[in-house]
């Protein structure tokens, strides 16, 4: 017994330091931190640098246009609503794909343009981001994965787009969708009840 | 950094099982005993959808309303879920993506379905993301409540009532869950348990009992061989497990993983780091960056990972369900 023990510390001792190790390598983006910057070209070739749209709040959303969980936003147009809504409060949104080539959600940029169009949808762009740095500088997990910006460059929500994790369309009414509400309150002046929530959906295909 | 498989053991049992039940078919199809296999096959044939890459398969552990425990009442029905090679479905918390999968029971005259029964999960790492599933094959289990004078006079009645003579007794439900590769798909399937006027259960057979049993063995349980106690602290959450009964054994593992029932909990993807002492073993385990406030009590599965070494003297429980009070620790920041 005392054997086996001190064979389990030794080992537990390396995997702390493993441990260690990797928790120091992750990217941590944190509510009330500053959001990381990035430059990420759009579908039509143009840049776009996150700090050049301090003085607005900014949407991020993680895309993927095969995943089960986006389409349940797109196929009933709650996505677009929200894009168009809070485009029109001068909210900046911004889609992001961060599918690798040959994966599932992956788009060239012509692709990326005719979906867009396609789906009615009204980003303010869509950013490609092929090799997946930018997800993984916000550890962007999944697809939808929502974050906001605001004017000072500062992360003020991170996670789910609402509390209905599931793929079934019929869930998008009577949901709480945590993006309107805390626009709404955001762009009201006040401060948001719910900063974070566990994020649902598919991976992001890195 | 994780191996990732579910217990050796169990699959090698659950697979036995599948190939006993074909050989058994075989064998009483030369013999004649044709109609218990028949329906076996015809049911996993039928259920769900051809183009799944899930199949799924309904029984019941006794073959009638009469061979019910009449000191539980209770029916134990079991979903088996057949996994395409190289796909997974997801537990009741499915980590870091991912969707539990679930049963919507139609309201029955008699029959009343409680939650599903998760046998132990398995996690799956890939690209930064952890989630917990079931590969390959798995039986959910769901206990139904049975109340035996509804049963006694909704039987009854349609027995008395000639035009009902041929009436079923059917319990339904819709399922739905996602199933992943390197893409996912949501999938669903009708599920249904026939009763005829006897009372006699479809789906019934020794095999798919059996399978119910094996895999009761396999939901963790709650036992009092163990105290846990938790505390939350700079965004680490120290679990302290003491022995509860002589009964309780420190697993020689060095994959001591904790579950929990809830998603947002803990951070999936972090290595839990184990710390035996003389008398007492902590977990250490890093917190979900969505959690907002700290819970009062948490609820999971505590496994020895693939070691498969038991938590209990002299009995095989390589996963237990624990819950424990958690407190909030001095943070020195």
């Amino acid at each position: 017994m005392k054997n086996q023990l001190s064979s389990i510390l030794i080992l537990l001792f390396g995997l702390l330091f493993i441990g260690n190790v990797l928790a120091e390598d992750r990217n941590r983006p944190e509510i009330g931190k500053k959001a990381p910057d990035f430059t990420l070209p759009d579908a039509t070739g143009k840049k776009h640098t996150l700090s050049d749209y301090e003085d607005k709040f900014v949407v991020l959303e993680w895309l993927n246009h095969d995943c089960p969980f986006v389409v349940k936003h797109y196929a009933t147009g709650n996505m677009q609503m929200l894009q168009e809504k809070y485009r029109d409060k001068g909210v900046v949104w911004f889609s992001i794909i961060s599918s690798a080539p040959g994966k599932q959600g992956y788009l060239k940029p012509d692709q990326a343009r005719k979906i867009t169009r396609e789906k009615n949808a009204g980003p303010r762009a869509v950013l490609l981001d092929p090799d997946g740095h930018v997800g993984r500088a916000y550890d962007a997990r999944v697809t939808p994965h929502m974050y906001i910006i605001n004017p000072q460059g500062q992360l003020v929500y991170m996670g789910a787009i609402d509390d209905r994790p599931t793929t079934n369309h019929d869930d998008v009414e009577g949901a709480r969708n945590f993006i309107s509400e805390a626009l709404d309150l955001l762009l009201d002046g006040r401060g948001i009840e719910i900063n974070t929530y566990q994020p649902y959906g598919c991976t992001v295909k890195y | 950094m994780v191996r990732v498989t579910w217990p050796r053991t169990a699959m090698i049992r659950l697979s036995e099982l599948f190939q006993k039940i074909m050989k058994k078919c075989r064998f009483t199809i030369i013999s004649g005993f044709l109609p218990p296999c028949l329906v076996l096959i015809l049911a996993i044939t039928i259920s769900g959808h051809a183009n799944n890459r899930v199949s799924v398969t309904l029984f019941p552990e006794v073959a009638g309303l009469t061979d019910i425990d009449s000191n539980t009442d209770t029916l134990w029905l079991g979903v088996a879920m057949n996994i395409m090679d190289g796909w997974h479905v997801y537990w009741r918390n499915p980590g870091d993506s991912g969707l539990p999968t679930t049963i919507r029971w139609d309201e029955h005259g008699f029959l009343t379905p409680d939650e599903i029964h998760w046998p132990q999960p398995t996690r799956f790492d890939e690209d930064g993301i952890t989630t917990y599933g079931y590969s390959d094959r798995v039986v959910l289990l769901v206990p139904v409540n049975v109340s035996r004078e509804k049963s006694k006079a909704q039987m009854c009645a349609s027995e008395n009532n000639t035009a009902n003579k041929n009436q079923q007794h059917t319990l339904s439900a819709h399922m739905n869950w996602l199933v992943c590769k390197d893409i996912c798909l949501p999938e669903s399937t009708h599920l249904s348990l026939a009763i005829d006027q006897e009372g006699n259960f479809s789906g019934y057979s020794k095999t798919a009992a059996g399978m119910i049993e094996l895999s009761r063995s396999l939901v963790p349980k709650n036992v009092s061989d163990w105290q846990a106690e938790a505390e939350l602290a700079s965004g680490i959450l120290t679990i302290t497990l003491e022995p509860g009964s002589e009964k309780a054994l420190f697993p020689d593992s060095d994959d001591i993983y904790f579950y929990p029932h809830k998603q947002g909990m803990i951070e999936h993807t972090a290595p839990q780091i184990a710390t035996a002492t003389d008398n007492r073993l902590t977990l250490e385990i890093e917190i979900s960056r969505y959690l907002r406030s700290t819970p009062d009590r948490i609820t999971g599965v505590l496994s020895s990972g693939d070691s498969g070494k038991s938590w209990l003297r002299n009995r095989n429980i390589p996963a237990i369900e624990i819950t424990f009070p958690v407190t909030s620790g001095a943070n020195p920041e």
